[in-house]
């Protein structure tokens, strides 16, 4: 078998596959280094030339971090404000999605091409508006103001309407002639053919959500409500960047992500196969 | 009016499945209200007013907002350096994922393995990689420089060069970007049928032509929805940029893109009415830019 | 599929718990408790560990005081969103500069006399930056001067026993202390030069170092309308100032774009000389303990010795909830027994007319601490349009250090100083602050 597939190696084979792994270890070092600078004391990480491994493992960065009595909270926080995000979206997302896919009635397009619209503007430019909002109805400092922008995406909804138009209309029709409501539908068809999408879109939602930084500096009065993205420029003072302890509160930051991504995985693996773009 | 007869003409299931829609969109939509379209629309208003961020009062001043920020060497030059990251970053993020993914698609053993491997970058949070690779094209302690001693290339000043830091601020863009576009394509792959390859191996083809012939032309609405994504995400580019040039430590200018100019303006100029138009001015320029991408897909 | 709708609810079901949780905390309190939002790691330190204790000895009914820190940048972003909204704390510690936009559009209380009685026995110059409109806002918690760290070792290795004490002998003293590999690259600057990142920070250095010491300043009140002005360095002082940091990048070459930069180079030994405030000190004895360092005041320029006095002063936000208790916290704050206390614990500079401001200092400092009679103190104005300016100053002058063509090109510098005046003036026009 491997035999077989050695001599199947064509000069074109050896090349993509030179730049393949050049690309890969181009994506990991980053990462790698992340990691090894979180081991460093502080002079290792200035010296020149630098050191691939660290000479001594320094466990120094780590200790301050949940040295800080609040890390726990900002850390707890982030986790708590992105999963609600992500559940949340992800539904909403299916929902239209799967109306937006397999429907037809008035102003559809109208709808759609409003709500893709809204990527397309930068946040920072009606934050304003919105923070007014959110504190008019008692949302600042609150969980509910934390996750109340971001609680629909319309990204989400153009993705899942992307992947929905893949299942065949046909299945759909099916069921409709025999006597099945939308509801049981969406359910019975619709979402177990959606899994492998819906895992992917957790998985976007909840990095964007985790890495979002902008709306809750704006948003929390006090450090228990303080997300880990804000926690990690905390560890900036005014005169020195601490990269050990920086990369460290990166490090830190990967788990709940790396998690999430190895749980679903396999899903996203599977399903990507049955998924795929409108073509 | 039309309208009106339409939903007169429904056939019960057609109200039934009206009905549906509605029920779920319409919540949808005012959630939408609330958190996007008024706060837009606000901003849209806020165009064309002299209105400080932090002092109360506005008044009317036309079109004024909209001909300060356009003749604004500031914010042509952030145009200009917007421009750039998304060609550049669009161009080979696409590219790279394109590759990726044909070469993940090829069936060769451990793929999937690797293939998780390149969409870690896609879950790191923007921050840490900036500075993950402003470390590593650091001047005096960055790697990128060590490597280019040991080849005889003298060291470069990536970060503090306002011509030259385009290329760490790319790099990060690409690295983040690549393995998502990978997901993507690798779907796209998947989806050509067998049978195309099959025949085309008879036909005695090779790898030039499959790619150039089966491929290419089979992936492009793929590449399109790619490009429109990627396309969006880059013009918005800023933390990069930002996380990158400032600091004490950094010299040089600031690496200004669009949101940043809109960011100064609003926050740091306290000039809501100009930070406005330049959203709109930035809004108006996606629409048209993937308005034509939408465009050249629907003539092929 | 299931499983993963299995795992979604039971998600769901955690994220209701510990939510119930989170906001149960909320529950009423006897007692008060104050905030306060500040933007310096030193100061907020200080406050946690021996004001805040203090205070609430002395007034048993205030419970606690909640300190919000955040690095300055992201603090002005929340501010611009937050405060015009009235989400505000109780007390405001914020540098004087950042200030003024808020000062000037009404956010803060007047000074009360009991606080104003304060300022009238600190340095004049910190109460010139407090007023605006004949009247006073803030007191100066954390005032700090520019002043020079210099790293002995490398003096020494130079030939030096004694700290120069005019620019001339700096210039001369960077010089020999830069070193550069075989390739030219340099591997210690002589003298730590700020030459972007934050804007505002650019163009406050080169006030300090090219202007100030030149005889100018950045704005000239109008002869004819008082309250107004225009740049008062489109001349000799400005021309000099900008030759001064030319000549230094490309005539001397002390330092360049490339070199580690600032107090993080000066802890690391990779430069001889950095101009910061003294509470950088903190961070070089954290970060570099074996560099060994002495501080010196601004030297003597072309025209005169001039340093900066800039201050964090803390503020009262006219939506506060416990106005009574943040001016007391105030009073309490700026006393002269708790300035002796910064003085020891963060190197915080006294402005209390009179005072020993060197007391319990750590000694590398006090030769910058004791003031050479012919220092001038300079302080920010507060004008609407001066932050503006100077960001917009400041973004403009990294591309003019970078401008290789300027050495010995005295028209070039011209025309780059004339340029930088237009920008400051049309700044002040925008604000209405501009006149002839």
């Amino acid at each position: 078998m491997s035999k077989a597939l050695y001599r199947r190696l064509t000069v074109f084979d050896i090349v993509c596959l030179v730049i393949f792994f050049a690309l890969v270890i181009i994506t990991l070092f980053p990462l790698f280094f992340m990691l090894i600078t979180s081991f460093k004391t502080p002079e290792e990480i200035n010296q020149v030339p630098i050191t691939l491994y660290p000479h001594e493992v320094y466990m120094g960065n780590y200790s301050k971090i949940f040295h800080d009595e609040y890390f726990l909270r900002y850390f707890l926080n982030s986790v708590i404000a992105s999963v609600i995000i992500t559940v949340v979206s992800v539904i909403g997302s299916a929902l239209a999605g799967y109306v937006f896919a397999k429907f037809k009635f008035p102003l559809k397009s109208v709808f759609f091409y409003a709500i893709l619209a809204t990527i397309m503007v930068p946040f920072e430019s009606f934050i304003v508006p919105l923070y007014n909002f959110v504190r008019s109805v008692g949302g600042v400092n609150t969980y509910f103001g934390l996750v109340f922008p971001s609680i629909i995406s319309s990204f989400g909804i153009f993705f899942m309407k992307q992947n929905m138009e893949q299942i065949p209309d046909a299945l759909v029709e099916a069921a409709k002639i025999d006597g099945a409501g939308n509801w049981h539908i969406l359910r019975t068809i619709i979402m177990p053919l959606s899994g492998s999408s819906l895992s992917v879109l957790s998985i976007l939602l909840f990095i964007t959500a985790w890495s979002d930084y902008l709306w809750p500096l704006v948003i929390a009065t006090s450090k228990d409500m303080f997300v880990l993205e804000i926690g990690l420029t905390l560890l900036q003072d005014e005169y020195f960047i601490d990269y050990g302890q920086m990369m460290a509160g990166c490090a830190v930051a990967l788990i709940p992500a790396m998690i999430l991504f190895i749980f679903f995985r396999r899903y996203i693996m599977e399903g990507i196969a049955m998924s795929g773009i409108k073509g | 009016m039309a309208q009106r007869t339409k939903l007169l003409k429904m056939n019960k299931q057609e109200k039934v499945d009206f009905g549906f829609c509605m029920v779920i969109l319409i919540p949808i939509m005012l959630l939408f209200a609330i958190i996007r379209f008024i706060p837009i629309i606000e901003t849209f208003v806020v165009s064309f007013f002299q209105k400080s961020m932090i002092r109360p009062g506005q008044k009317f001043n036309g079109i004024e907002n909209y001909i300060y920020v356009l003749t604004d060497p500031e914010f042509l030059k952030a145009l200009q350096n917007t421009f750039l990251i998304t060609v550049f970053a669009m161009t080979l993020s696409v590219l790279g994922g394109l590759f990726l993914a044909s070469v993940v698609n090829s069936g060769r053993r451990g793929m999937k393995f690797w293939q998780a491997i390149l969409f870690i970058p896609v879950i790191v949070s923007l921050v840490p990689s900036t500075l993950m690779w402003k470390m590593l094209f650091d001047y005096n302690i960055g790697v990128v420089n060590q490597i280019l001693n040991v080849f005889g290339v003298a060291s470069i000043n990536w970060i503090n060069n306002g011509n030259l830091v385009v290329v760490p601020i790319i790099v990060v863009s690409v690295w983040k970007e690549m393995g998502y576009n990978m997901m993507i394509f690798y779907v796209g792959l998947k989806a050509i049928s067998r049978e195309l390859y099959e025949s085309a191996a008879l036909d005695g083809v090779n790898h030039w032509q499959r790619l150039r012939y089966i491929t290419l032309p089979q992936l492009k609405p793929v590449t399109l929805f790619i490009c429109v994504m990627a396309m969006i995400k880059f013009v918005k580019v800023f933390t990069q940029a930002i996380t990158m040039t400032s600091g004490s430590q950094s010299s040089g200018n600031i690496f200004k893109t669009l949101v940043y100019y809109i960011y100064q303006q609003g926050f740091s100029l306290h000039s809501m009415g100009r930070a406005s138009a330049a959203a709109m001015i930035l809004l108006l320029i996606v629409f048209v830019l993937t308005a034509i991408q939408m465009r050249l897909d629907k003539e092929d | 599929m299931k499983k993963f709708l299995g795992f979604v609810l039971v998600l769901a079901l955690a994220v209701t718990t510990v939510f119930a949780g989170g906001s149960k905390e909320e529950s009423s309190e006897d007692g008060i408790t104050l905030t306060l939002w500040g933007s310096s790691q030193t100061m907020v330190d200080f406050y946690e560990e021996t004001v805040i204790p203090a205070f609430i000895e002395k007034y048993p009914e205030v419970k606690d005081i909640e300190v919000l820190y955040m690095p300055i940048e992201d603090f002005v972003k929340r501010l611009a969103v937050v405060l015009p909204a009235g989400e505000v704390p109780d007390i405001m510690e914020i540098e004087d500069s950042w200030a003024t936009p808020y000062v000037t559009a009404g956010y803060f209380e007047e000074n009360t006399p009991e606080l104003n009685a304060i300022l009238d026995q600190m340095i004049p110059s910190l109460k010139e930056c407090l007023t605006w409109d004949g009247k006073q806002w803030g007191v100066p918690v954390a005032p700090f001067h520019e002043l020079f760290f210099w790293n002995v070792d490398m003096l020494q290795e130079a030939g030096y026993t004694e700290i120069p004490d005019t620019w001339d002998e700096v210039v001369e003293a960077a010089i020999k202390m830069t070193q550069r590999d075989e390739t030219g690259k340099i591997t210690r600057s002589g003298f730590s030069m700020r030459l972007g990142g934050n804007p505002s920070g650019t163009a406050q250095k080169f006030w300090v170092l090219g202007l100030l010491p030149n005889g100018v300043n950045w704005y000239e009140e109008s002869a004819t309308e008082p309250g107004k002005y225009h740049a008062g360095f489109d001349n000799e002082g400005g021309y000099n100032a900008l030759k001064t940091y030319i000549d230094l990048l490309y005539k001397y070459k002390v330092d360049d774009f490339a070199s580690m930069k600032d107090t993080e180079a000066f802890a690391n030994g990779r430069t001889a000389i950095n101009m910061r405030e003294a509470s950088s000190a903190t961070s070089i004895v954290e970060q570099g303990p074996d560099i060994n360092w002495v501080a010196s005041p601004m030297p003597k320029g072309p025209v005169e010795r001039a340093t900066f006095l800039i201050s964090l002063n803390l503020y009262v936000p006219k939506d506060g909830q416990h106005k009574d208790y943040a001016r007391k916290f105030i009073e309490f704050a700026t006393s002269p027994e708790m300035y002796a206390l910064q003085t020891a614990e963060r190197y915080g500079f006294n402005p209390y007319v009179g005072a020993d401001r060197t007391a319990g200092l750590d000694e590398r400092l006090v030769p910058a601490f004791t003031d050479p009679e012919d220092l001038v103190y300079h302080s920010v104005p507060v004008h609407s349009a001066y932050d503006t300016a100077m960001i917009r100053i400041g973004e403009a002058l990294p591309d003019i250090f970078a401008d290789r063509t300027l050495l010995d090109n005295p028209e070039g510098i011209k025309a780059a100083v004339h340029r930088l005046a237009e920008i400051f003036n049309d700044a002040y026009k925008e604000f209405d602050e501009y006149a002839e």
